[in-house]
């Protein structure tokens, strides 16, 4: 039966071409849809998410990395005696205006790592390296930046907080949610540039020794410090994403838009496959006079559904892997996951087979007798 | 024996409050091996008999035995496996399958029934050259000519070999050359494989394929004399 129907459905092309059309547009759409609102929502942890610190300290309440509140810096030295800890270092994150010299002024949010290790500096370098940072005023900026910072080269001063900053490397990419620009620098320079208190940090970025359960060890530092909380960096980075997330109602319109999308792909394909049907009601109604069993007829109609939808996955899922490498870009990051793109086609082939329904409705109706006259 | 035994049959079709009575009384008994034609004025109710012997349409009242089935007895599920297996159709206008070749539309009642898809194709393939389209075993049914079309479809109803065939005027759609062609062939393949068969026309040309004729007049099935 699945011949059969596979068969009839080729036999007209146009009509299976159009509703072709719509599991592709619907296929697309929600990849592209959701490959966009997953490497947009994505940025918001992007620190946390390349910082390479396998716990994150900070404030009992913090909710977001980009937003922290300072914590004393001495506790760090209790984190350190904590085992399963191989080391843990303060870290920065704070704003800043930086002064143009153009004149302008740019918000900026200033990342102050620890001078030693450099965890948590900026990553994917295009010019310079990670270390530079040590030099004299050192910050990293992203080159994508460059128009808001007034194109600054390798070499170039700005002033940041009324303090002097030097650019000596630049990384490509590194973009967070917001729009105000990263500045990489050390501990030390940070706390200048943002006005903050030599003795106070924003987070404590802890790696932990081979083979230790780092739930186990945010556990003992939530016992020894019960001022902080410490999330493992799976969890910091989902707190941080659910927090633009919930707090921007970007998941309802990113969804809506999507399903609305989906909604206009099923209607084509739910139209085309009816208008199939239509057209040939009266061989319907010769299979059931001829002796087709009831659960044979729905095989058929499922079968042109799904045949549709496993086609049009095909080449809608074909589509976006060209449409994700020539337009994903690290301001508009277009990232698609297996789960994306599985979850997608599976959503598109079960609305394609309750979009058969209403044909089915309508065969249901047909009586074999109609043959006769 | 008998392959049709029909009893005191009424049908009536209702539409709204206007109720048209076609059938009243009509008894209707067939010899296994026989070909009865079936003849009468237009609406006077002859596909509606032939569609209750095919169990595509219960009477009102009456009793029907098929192949020596109490037809009233038989679930949904029963009679349509009744059509399947034992009835074979051919209609006025072929009912083929667009979409499909003529092998693929031999094809359809022995995929129905089961077969493996080799086996189809061997059996439907046979039965093709059967009724002289060996050449045309890939055309679609819209390449075809109408005696070509027939043919597919005799070949079709013939696929699970059923002991019984109903045609509704199988050679109203053809010229007065295919219609003798495909009666020829009709009965040739009827004798091979001792089918009976009733059979519904308007064509006077065919009547001497008969064994008999019968003629539906008001509501009844009588032996028709002019011709007999
Ligand atoms: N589904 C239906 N609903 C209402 N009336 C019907 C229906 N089918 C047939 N009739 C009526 O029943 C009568 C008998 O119809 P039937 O088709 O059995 O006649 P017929 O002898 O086959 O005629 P013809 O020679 O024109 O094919 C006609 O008056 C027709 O209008
Ligand atoms: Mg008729």
């Amino acid at each position: 039966m699945v011949e059969f129907a596979v068969k009839t459905l080729l036999a007209d092309r146009g009509k299976m071409f159009t509703a072709l059309v719509g599991v592709v547009f619907s296929v697309v759409l929600v990849n592209i849809q959701g490959g966009l609102f997953f490497g947009l929502i994505q940025k918001a942890s992007m620190l946390v998410d390349h910082g390479r610190a396998d716990i994150w300290v900070g404030h009992k309440k913090i909710h977001n990395v980009d937003f922290p509140r300072d914590i004393p810096r001495r506790w760090v030295h209790r984190i350190r005696t904590i085992p399963g800890v191989a080391h843990a270092e303060p870290y920065v994150v704070g704003v800043t205006q930086m002064t143009l010299p153009s004149g302008g002024f740019e918000p900026v949010f200033v990342v102050g790592v620890d001078e030693r290790t450099l965890m948590g500096n900026a990553w994917n370098l295009s010019q310079g390296r990670p270390e530079d940072v040590r030099r004299t005023d050192g910050i990293i900026v992203d080159e994508l930046e460059d128009d808001k910072l007034d194109r600054p080269r390798v070499g170039d001063l700005r002033e940041l907080n009324g303090v002097r900053a030097r650019v000596v490397a630049k990384s490509h990419g590194v973009m967070g949610f917001l729009v105000n620009p990263y500045v990489f620098t050390t501990y030390a320079r940070a706390v200048a540039y943002t006005g903050k208190s030599p003795d106070r940090c924003s987070y404590f970025l802890v790696r932990l020794e081979e083979g230790v359960d780092p739930h186990a060890v945010c556990q003992a530092i939530r016992s020894r410090i019960p001022e902080v909380e410490a999330y493992t960096r799976d969890e910091y980075s989902r707190i941080s994403v659910n927090y633009w997330m919930t707090r921007t109602g970007l998941g309802i319109s990113f969804g809506a838009a999507t399903l609305l999308g989906l909604a206009v792909g099923m209607i084509v394909v739910a139209q085309t496959l009816y208008a199939l049907v239509l057209d040939r009601l009266a061989e319907f109604a010769t299979l059931k006079a001829i002796g087709a069993k009831e659960r044979q007829i729905v095989t058929i109609v499922i079968s042109h559904a799904l045949v549709m939808a496993l086609a049009g996955s095909m080449i809608g899922l074909g589509l976006v892997v060209l449409a994700q490498r020539w337009f994903s870009s690290p301001r508009a990051p277009i990232a698609i996951s297996a789960e994306l793109a599985l979850g997608s086609s599976l959503l598109v082939t079960a609305i394609c087979i309750v979009s058969a329904l209403l044909p089915y409705s309508r065969i249901r109706k047909v009586d074999p007798v109609s043959v006769m006259h | 024996m008998l392959a049709i035994a029909a009893s005191d049959l009424h049908k009536s079709y209702r539409r709204g409050a206007t109720v048209t009575p076609v059938l009243r009384g009509a008894d209707f008994h067939v010899q296994v091996g026989e070909a009865v034609f079936l003849i009468g004025p237009s609406g006077s109710g002859k596909s509606t008999l032939l569609s209750i012997l095919g169990c595509l349409l219960t009477p009102d009242s009456g009793t029907l035995e098929i192949l020596g089935r109490a037809v009233e007895t038989l679930s949904a599920r029963e009679a349509t496996e009744l059509r399947l297996r034992s009835i074979g159709f051919v209609f006025q206008r072929f009912q083929l399958i667009e979409g499909l070749s003529a092998l693929d539309n031999v094809c359809i009642p022995l995929k129905l029934a089961g077969w493996p898809a080799g086996k189809a194709r061997r059996r439907a393939a046979e039965l093709l050259e059967r009724v002289g389209l060996a050449d045309h075993l890939r055309a679609r049914p819209g390449r075809m000519s109408a005696g070509q079309c027939q043919r597919v479809a005799i070949a079709r109803a013939l696929a699970l070999e059923p002991q019984l065939i109903l045609a509704d005027e199988p050679t109203a759609s053809l010229d007065a050359h295919s219609g003798q062609e495909i009666m020829t062939l009709f009965r040739a393949l009827m004798r091979d494989h001792q089918v009976t068969a009733v059979v519904v026309t308007h064509d006077p040309r065919i009547f001497s394929f008969a064994d008999r004729i019968c003629e539906v007049v008001e509501g009844r099935v009588r032996a028709a004399e002019a011709v007999a």
